[in-house]
């Protein structure tokens, strides 16, 4: 345990007293990750309500399944990776972006897009890939916007690098035409 | 002269969203008061011994009259554990090895 950065030492300690029922622990766990699974999550949804739904499910799964983790990996780690695998079941109920729901909804599109989200780009790149399957997607947002390695999605996601790649290659490709389709130049 | 597109480069696009950020979010006070609501789940948490005590009891009054009764309380009594105190596994186990024994 004395070989563990010192970040890592405290989240085992904290992690330990948390599962002895200790919640001002897991509080100060909360409070040392929620900025770093709000920053994965925002890509998932920029609604503030939904934002603040998605990062309190993460952690309750972690509140949940705190015997399961295994110190030999970072916790941030094993909190991205319940993180991501919220954000993917979000994107499965919910297959258009906000902004689409809101223009669906009988908004106008590009009003809603400047006026009603704090993250207008966001949002434009969202609704885009809202047009792709869940784990396309999933994969584009994470590869894209949060600019993680594809490596890293493949592990959250619990497949191989080799199916990511390929999942990467089919999600660009229908991209590619999305945008097209849309008016926008490519890559 | 060409009027420029309307619509930005997807690469351009992603450029500026990733120049935003996520809002402050602080979700302790809800997340405490959802654990505390669903204290009983939690494996640490206390399970009354008596509640075991008491479906003995009348696991043992059943007992040489009816093992259908006793099979279909030590069912209930596993309905209840399990919705009431999903992390005592050990207690379950307890409860059902010594119903069965009683039979």
């Amino acid at each position: 345990m004395s070989e563990l950065p010192p970040g890592e030492a405290t989240d085992l300690a904290l992690v330990q007293a948390a599962q002895a029922g200790d919640l001002d622990a897991f509080d100060q766990l909360v409070m040392t990750h929620q900025a770093t699974i709000s920053a994965v999550l925002f890509r998932f949804s920029s609604q503030r309500a939904d934002l603040e739904d998605l990062v309190q499910e993460t952690f309750i799964r972690a509140w949940r399944g705190l015997a399961t983790w295994q110190p030999d990996k970072p916790f941030i780690h094993w909190l991205k990776r319940i993180a991501v695998r919220v954000g993917l079941e979000f994107f499965r109920k919910h297959k258009r972006s906000p902004m689409s729901r809101l223009a669906a909804d009988g908004h106008d599109h590009l009003t809603a897009l400047s006026c009603e989200s704090p993250a207008p780009a966001n949002d434009e790149a969202a609704q885009l890939l809202s047009h792709l399957p869940p784990d396309q997607r999933t994969i584009l947002t994470l590869l894209h916007l949060d600019e993680m390695p594809l490596a890293e999605i493949a592990g959250h996601l619990g497949i191989s690098l080799a199916n990511a790649k390929i999942k990467a290659f089919r999600a660009r490709r229908s991209l590619k035409k999305i945008l097209s389709r849309h008016g926008y130049s490519s890559f | 002269m060409d009027t420029p597109p309307s619509k930005p480069s997807w690469s351009a696009l992603v450029e500026r969203a990733r120049a935003e950020s996520a809002p402050d979010v602080d979700v302790r006070a809800a997340l405490r008061q959802q654990i505390l609501s669903e204290g009983a789940f939690h494996r640490s948490a206390p399970v009354s011994p008596g509640i075991l005590d008491e479906i003995l009891a009348l696991a043992r009054g059943l007992r040489g009259r009816s093992s259908i009764a006793a099979l279909t309380l030590s069912v209930m009594a596993f309905g209840w554990l399990m919705s009431d105190a999903l992390g005592e596994i050990n207690l379950l186990v307890q409860l059902e090895t010594q119903l069965l024994a009683g039979l």
